[in-house]
């Protein structure tokens, strides 16, 4: 198995994905999945909806069905298009003929997925599709004076570089994806270990590694930006120490 | 052809025949007429007939006079040729025959008692039959000759006729080979509506019609089947494999577990449908005619659903009548029936009364279900019995149903030869309406 190098989901923003999918059960199921994986997941049940939202988020990826009730999923692509939207779109359907699949992608869907569907296909489709749109991606970030550049792997603060392990800079940029949020030490070992088990072993690791990152990063700066809360786990975030 | 030519071969050779002798005839009478008797008693030529025996006329007549058995008088070409055996007439009459020199020449030969000068001779007159039998020969080998040829020619030109004829048809043929299931849309090509081709094209084409119209139908009923049993599996299917990548709590597996279930049985009444629809559909479904009452069908759907009405709120109002006795088959109207009153439940708003009343006519009985919602426009009232139909399909699965309830009513009630249609305007609810013949009755039960 190739694993996927963390680089791919070095991107400093959360991918956000919309899925337009009229069955509750599927959509729901599909949003609880994506989000554990990292992503930034929300659900429209009906074309309309989908493209209200997409008119008032910017959203990275649509995760976008075919059958829906009042505007179908192709009329919602056409629409997509035709107002020049440049999310990638994967079209899902259980209509597997060969026409549709032409048309589906000639209406302008980059990629499609015949239901039912394995989800770690969905899955390492929304990846390949991140891979494309990451090109835009705007790899540089700043929070505070800290700055990071995920296309070199670089940090800075106040100026100054600062020099990390693999490891750690990986776990920075987690912590940076979810600025602000609460992130367990489930979620560092999904997303920077890749560890998918419940793995007690882990936690020991990632505090050792989060002591030394919140040294480099933290120490000697007027703000921290690291913090934990007990029992919880981590937060990155701009706040005046008390 | 072949018929004719002997026929004609023999005419010919009768009528050659026939002439010749004639001719025979003839110069026997010219001939005895130029003959007479000289003082010592011989046969001569007339002297002073202006023709003599040189002459071009009779070069081609040849005779000899004989008497007995001695030849007195000959005319006859060639010097050496040896004597002639006489035939000797009986009396008066007229002996006629061919007979062959040694050479091979062909003689038509008359014989005849004449009285030259008081003499009783024999007078025989002779004609070479040879040019005639060239005649026949060259007539013989012409007819050989000309009947294959002919035969041939005619042949050709029967072959290019029919050909001609036969090619708009030709043109038919390879027009309809052209058509598979991939293009029922073509039609073949009628330039001449009105003659037989064009009548048997009118019908051809009429039949692709019937044919691409029943495809359509079916390529439409195999994808929206398709979509409708693909959804609960893909629910399935990502509900169980995105719980597998969590780590999850009992309470939350269980949940899982409850969900996929639910799916698991929707699947299988819709799988059960199909089935059903498919069975009876193709003829295989073993009827059982009997005589039933229609007010305890209408009981037993009201029964069979009290419990989801009640959970809405709704009411369900029995009219019955106890004469409406019809001879059906008892399980599949009941079902049909079933499915009616279902289909009334579910798309009635809570508190809505329902109602269900048998009735009997002289002529038709059956049972109504009428509610007081929305109603439904008419354009849709003959399409929600369509397979899969749903008017609002944002209600696609909230509502529980499968799509295929009024489907199938419609194709239990219809393969007995009952009738079901939908009564409905918008704001005034729906009727739906079940009939079949009025059966003989016996006293109700």
């Amino acid at each position: 198995m190739c694993l996927v190098s963390a680089v791919e989901n070095a991107i400093l923003d959360r991918v956000k994905i919309l899925i337009i999918e009229d069955d509750g059960k599927t959509a729901q199921a599909i949003r609880r999945g994506l989000e554990s994986e990292g992503y930034e997941a929300a659900v429209a049940r009906t074309g309309e909806e989908g493209l209200s939202q997409l008119n008032s988020h910017a959203v990275d990826m649509v995760v976008l069905d075919w059958m829906l009730p009042g505007r179908d999923g192709i009329e919602v692509l056409r629409l997509l298009r035709a107002r020049g939207n440049k999310p990638a779109v994967l079209l899902l359907t259980a209509r597997d003929a060969v026409e549709d699949r032409v048309t589906g992608l000639d209406c302008g869907a980059d990629d499609y997925l015949v239901k039912p569907f394995a989800f770690a296909e969905l899955l390492a489709r929304v990846r390949a599709l991140s891979r494309r749109t990451n090109q835009e991606a705007d790899l540089r970030k700043q929070i505070g004076d800290l700055i990071i550049d995920a296309h070199s792997r670089r940090i800075w603060r106040a100026g100054k570089e600062i020099i990390l392990t693999l490891r750690e800079f990986d776990l920075l940029v987690c912590l940076v994806r979810y600025e602000g949020q609460i992130v367990t030490r489930q979620m560092l070992a999904r997303e920077v270990w890749r560890e998918t088990n419940r793995a007690t072993p882990l936690d020991n690791v990632i505090d050792v590694h989060l002591a030394h990152l919140r040294k480099k990063v933290d120490d000697g700066q007027p703000t921290k930006l690291i913090h934990t809360l007990r029992g919880v786990g981590f937060r990155l975030r701009e706040e005046t120490s008390t | 052809m072949l018929g004719m030519t002997p026929v004609v071969y023999f005419l010919i050779d009768g009528r050659l025949h026939v002439e010749l002798d004639r001719q025979l005839r003839i110069d026997w009478s010219l001939i005895e007429a130029h003959l007479e008797l000289d003082p010592a008693g011989r046969v001569l030529w007339n002297k002073s007939s202006p023709a003599t025996l040189s002459s071009p006329g009779y070069a081609e007549t040849w005779f000899e006079v004989w008497s007995g058995s001695e030849l007195l008088l000959s005319h006859f070409p060639t010097v050496d040729q040896p004597i002639r055996p006489l035939r000797s007439p009986k009396g008066e009459t007229l002996a006629v025959y061919s007979v062959e020199t040694s050479l091979g020449t062909p003689l038509r030969t008359l014989e005849r008692i004449a009285h030259i000068g008081g003499r009783k001779v024999t007078l025989r007159v002779l004609r070479d039959e040879s040019g005639l039998h060239r005649t026949l020969r060259e007539i013989l080998i012409g007819l050989a000759l000309g009947i294959p040829f002919t035969a041939v020619l005619a042949a050709f030109g029967g072959y290019l006729m029919a050909g001609r004829m036969l090619s708009p048809v030709s043109v038919m043929v390879k027009h309809a080979r052209d058509i598979t299931l991939d293009s029922l849309d073509q039609r073949l090509p009628n330039p001449n509506p009105n003659d037989e081709l064009g009548q048997l094209a009118a019908v051809f084409n009429e039949t692709l019609q019937r044919l691409e119209q029943s495809f359509e139908l079916l390529k439409r009923f195999t994808a929206d089947a398709s979509h409708e049993l693909r959804t609960p599996l893909t629910a399935l299917r990502t509900v169980g494999e995105v719980a597998l990548r969590e780590e999850a709590d009992a309470d939350s597996l269980r949940e899982t577990i409850g969900s996929i279930l639910e799916e698991a049985q929707h699947l299988g009444d819709l799988i059960d449908s199909l089935l059903l629809l498919a069975r009876v559909e193709s003829g295989r479904f073993p009827f059982h005619i009997e005589s039933v009452r229609l007010d305890e069908i209408a009981a037993e759907a009201c029964e069979r659903l009290g419990l989801l009405a009640m959970e809405k709120g709704q009411e369900i109002v029995i009219v019955p009548n106890y004469q409406a006795v019809v001879s059906i088959d008892r399980k599949l109207t009941q079902q049909a029936v079933t499915n009616i009153l279902d289909n009334a439940i579910r798309h009635s708003q809570p508190g809505a009364k329902i109602l269900v009343r048998s009735f009997r006519t002289e002529v038709a009985s059956g049972i109504e279900i009428s509610d007081n919602g929305p109603g439904i426009a008419l354009e849709y009232a003959r399409q929600v019995f369509e397979r899969f139909f749903r008017i609002d399909r944002a209600r696609s699965r909230t509502d529980g149903g499968t799509g295929l309830g009024l489907a199938i009513a419609k194709l239990f009630i219809e393969q007995q030869g009952g009738t079901i249609r939908l009564e409905s305007l918008p704001g005034q609810g729906c009727t739906f309406g079940v009939s079949f013949r009025t059966s003989k009755i016996t006293s109700p039960a």
